[in-house]
């Protein structure tokens, strides 16, 4: 299973890559694997208000339903409007073209996340 | 209700489950493994149980056969207690004991150790005994019902012959078994036994004339004597399955069985060996006994499988210790070949290999195999059996020509679906239930509960697996590896035959929507068959298919899941199953009256079909509304590969049930949805 060693990673199995005080979020090649066939991504609105660890958004897949946590207080800045037509590019292409939502936040708050070697540590801990 | 489970113990074994000397020990161990975590998740809820042994004198064998005993119930978790009373005790103080013991309701079993002093019947104090406590086996009741095929407490040594005969998968029908000594405790129940396990039996004692013929002629032979080495190996059939029940302590501290093992070990089929053969199982056993004895008689309805959930591949998981699921035969073919395996109804079952989109789409175009060896396999055979099934369920069997299958709901008397079935006439003396692999305990209960008497009822679906192989090429498929004319069997047909030289009964049927066979084999041809269809199967395309397209592909077809579109509170008219209940056939049924009353007052709500309208997914317990007004739930959803939308059934009130457009609630949003009667997928023909 592929971690790239630029992104960071959260708990939840979303990864993270910062670029400012925007903080792009999409979830793990393991996450991806363990929901199976993806056939719907529920995006939330632009510009709206979310909290640290507030499950803002929800993917499906075939079998499951699966909500996607934010790691950070902040405003949604942008949705992938390509997955919100077609789901599966989050199985094809999780830190790609699958990304889910960039989201404005402000840069003095701390974020607790895992490296790529942490988030695989993590996995294997189950 | 505890139930030994059988391939969990051959699982246990490894490949120790093909060698001669029977292991009688390891067999034990795990039976004692599996009474130790049942009696562990009853003291969880409070439940304690208890073992009372009431000894008289001081015969040191006995004391010793005695501490055995009480040292196995503390090391499974059954309470035990030591009752002793002096030699020359008299039987109205002993039958005084004995009948507090029966009365206590602290007490689950009581076992009376002999041999007794001679002033005491051994018959008379065993029958003092609470029979629902007999956990022995030897009270008149208990030995009356083993005759009568219904017994629920059987003597420990035989019992756990048949338990070892089940594990090594020892063939009973038709064999010739031949019994030596004629004990109460073991060679007339043993005899019993094997007669109700379609054996040929002979029982030998003292006064047979000529005993080499007859243990010649035995592919089944149980030796319990107590006559170290009466039987010589030689005598011994080729191939043949001996348990030795004998143990003698020689002069020189050896113990001997009553058969020469060393003798026949090259020729033999299977043999016990002494000691670590029988003796361990008996001890076993009687654990068993006392466990089932107390589930019986305190009415504990808590089954050995756990948290068994019919949602199934959905988002709920089933939180099961691995220890305690149950194993169907092929399980390391799944796993070898990737699957993702999840507890499913007790089991660790694949859900999919290649991704759920992928396996549909096979078995939309091409052909899946789908391995659904957890299903459960119930035999009625026996004259009348035909009649006595027929009562039990709402189809009209009768109508059935011999080697059709029809599908049907069993229902309880107030006519709640207890499970959906399909039910196949191989004969008039033979019908084979199938039915669902969480409804396995339940059914078997009910069936029993509710049948004739006069027919045999036995749950095999250990013992059998069950391959689906489903899709357009499916027939071509098999074609290849089987000389039987399956454009002959018509849909919901069935003939015996072989597959790649492996007996099976093909019949074809499934639950996809499909084209397709179902293949049951006994368990010892699974992997022989699945490997076959596998190597021939290059050809056309074949997949291996999980339970998580078995759900997407069934749904397309509107087939309903137990326990998500129907449970004990459906009665089949609502759930759209009028089609299988027949009102008028000639047999009474079980539920006829509940269901003519229902059909007489009305229905109350009716099954339908439900296309999204919108992005998003449908899934179980979600709310449908006309307008602002809930008019029901969502009983299964999930996404459609086949229409690239989502689809699901569920319940409407009745008042609502011709709408053609409603709106279900999805995490707060409420989203249009069309209304159907119809399928959602209907192949071409």
């Amino acid at each position: 299973m592929n971690f790239p060693s630029d992104l960071l990673y959260t708990k939840d199995h979303e990864w993270v890559s910062l670029e400012g005080d925007i903080l792009t979020l999409g979830i793990t090649d393991h996450a991806q694997d363990a929901l199976g066939d993806i056939v719907f991504f529920e995006s939330p609105e632009v510009g709206q208000v979310i909290e640290n660890e507030e499950a803002f958004c929800v993917i499906e897949s075939v079998k499951t339903v699966s909500d996607v946590y934010s790691p950070i207080s902040g405003e949604v800045f942008e949705v992938n409007e390509e997955v919100e037509e077609n789901a599966e590019i989050i199985n094809t292409d999780p830190y790609g073209k699958g990304w889910l939502v960039k989201i404005k936040f402000d840069t003095s708050d701390p974020l607790g996340l895992m490296d790529a070697d942490e988030y695989a540590g993590f996995l294997k801990e189950g | 209700m505890f139930k030994v489970d059988i391939s969990r113990i051959q699982e246990s074994l490894g490949s120790g489950i093909h060698s001669k000397p029977i292991d009688g020990k390891a067999v034990a161990k795990n039976m004692r493994l599996q009474l130790g975590e049942y009696l562990q998740r009853l003291s969880e809820k409070g439940i304690r149980l208890k073992l009372v042994v009431v000894i008289v004198g001081k015969d040191p064998a006995s004391e010793i056969y005695v501490r055995h005993k009480i040292r196995a119930c503390r090391e499974v978790g059954i309470e035990s207690e030591l009752v002793s009373f002096a030699e020359d005790v008299s039987a109205e103080e002993l039958y005084a004991a004995i009948d507090r013991l029966s009365a206590d309701p602290q007490v689950d079993g009581i076992l009376v150790q002999f041999p007794l002093p001679d002033h005491l019947d051994e018959f008379e104090v065993v029958d003092r005994v609470d029979p629902e406590k007999d956990v022995d086996g030897y009270h008149a009741q208990n030995l009356g019902r083993l005759i009568a095929w219904r017994g629920e407490i059987e003597p420990c040594t035989p019992r756990g012959i048949i338990t070892l005969m089940r594990v090594y998968g020892i063939q009973a029908r038709g064999a010739n078994a031949t019994v030596i000594g004629r004990s109460m405790i073991v060679g007339r129940p043993m005899a019993q036994m094997l007669i109700r396990a379609d054996a040929t039996v002979t029982v030998c004692h003292r006064h047979t004339k000529d005993l080499q013929p007859l243990v010649e002629n035995a592919d089944i032979l149980v030796v319990a004597t107590g006559v170290a080495h009466l039987i010589p190996g030689e005598w011994i059939k080729e191939g043949a399955a001996v348990f030795d029940v004998g143990i003698t302590r020689l002069e020189n501290g050896k113990l001997r069985g009553d058969v020469n093992f060393s003798d026949c070990i090259a020729h033999v089929g299977r043999i016990t060996p002494v000691p670590g053969g029988v003796g361990p199982m008996t001890v076993a056993t009687l654990l068993e006994n006392t466990v089932r004895a107390a589930t019986l008689r305190r009415k504990i309805t808590i089954d050995p499988e756990a948290n068994i959930d019919s949602l199934g591949v959905k988002s709920t998981k089933e939180n099961m210790h691995p220890e305690e699921l149950k194993h169907i035969p092929l399980e390391h073919k799944h796993i070898e070949t990737g699957a993702k395996m999840v507890p499913f109804s007790g089991f660790l079952m694949p859900t999919q290999y290649s991704g759920i989109k992928d396996e549909h789409f096979a078995v939309r175009k091409n052909v899946g195999l789908f391995d659904v060896s957890h299903m459960g396999e119930v035999f009625v055979r026996g004259p009348g059996a035909l009649e006595a099934v027929d009562a039990l369920i709402t189809n009209d069997l009768t109508q059935a020509g011999i080697g059709q299958a029809i599908y049907t709901a069993m229902c309880n008397d107030k006519g709640g679906i207890v499970d959906d079935l399909i039910v196949y006439r191989l004969s008039d003396e033979e019908i084979l239930l199938c039915v669902n692999a969480g409804n396995r305990a339940k059914d078997f209960e009910h069936i029993q509960a509710h049948i004739s008497n006069k027919v045999d009822v036995s749950d095999e679906g250990d013992d059998w697996i069950q391959l689906a192989l489903q899709g357009p090429k499916a027939e071509a498929l098999l074609a290849q590896l089987t000389s039987t004319d399956l454009s002959n069997i018509k849909y919901y047909w069935g003939e015996m035959g072989k597959v790649d030289g492996s007996p099976a009964l093909i019949s074809r049927t499934g639950y996809t929507g499909e084209d397709g066979f179902e293949i049951y084999a006994k368990r010892s041809e699974g992997e022989a068959i699945f490997d076959a269809l596998h190597r021939v199967g290059e050809g056309f395309g074949l997949q291996n298919c999980g339970l998580g397209c078995r759900d997407t592909l069934r749904l397309e077809a509107k087939y309903l899941l137990y326990g998500n579109d129907m449970n004990e509170t459906t009665n089949p008219l609502e759930a759209g199953l009028s089609w299988v209940v027949k009102l008028g056939k000639e047999n009474e049924f079980v539920g006829k009256k509940a269901i003519e009353e229902i059909k007489k007052s009305g229905l109350k709500r009716r099954l339908r079909g439900f296309i999204l309208q919108e992005r998003g997914v449908l899934r179980p317990g979600y709310s449908i509304l006309d307008g602002e007004k809930k008019i029901g739930e969502l009983t299964s959803g999930s996404f459609s590969p086949t229409l690239n939308q989502s689809i699901g059934l569920g319940y409407v009130e009745i008042g609502s049930t011709k709408l053609k457009e409603v709106n279900i609630e999805i995490r707060g949003k409420r989203l249009r949805t069309a209304v159907t009667k119809k399928a959602f997928y209907q192949r071409e023909k």
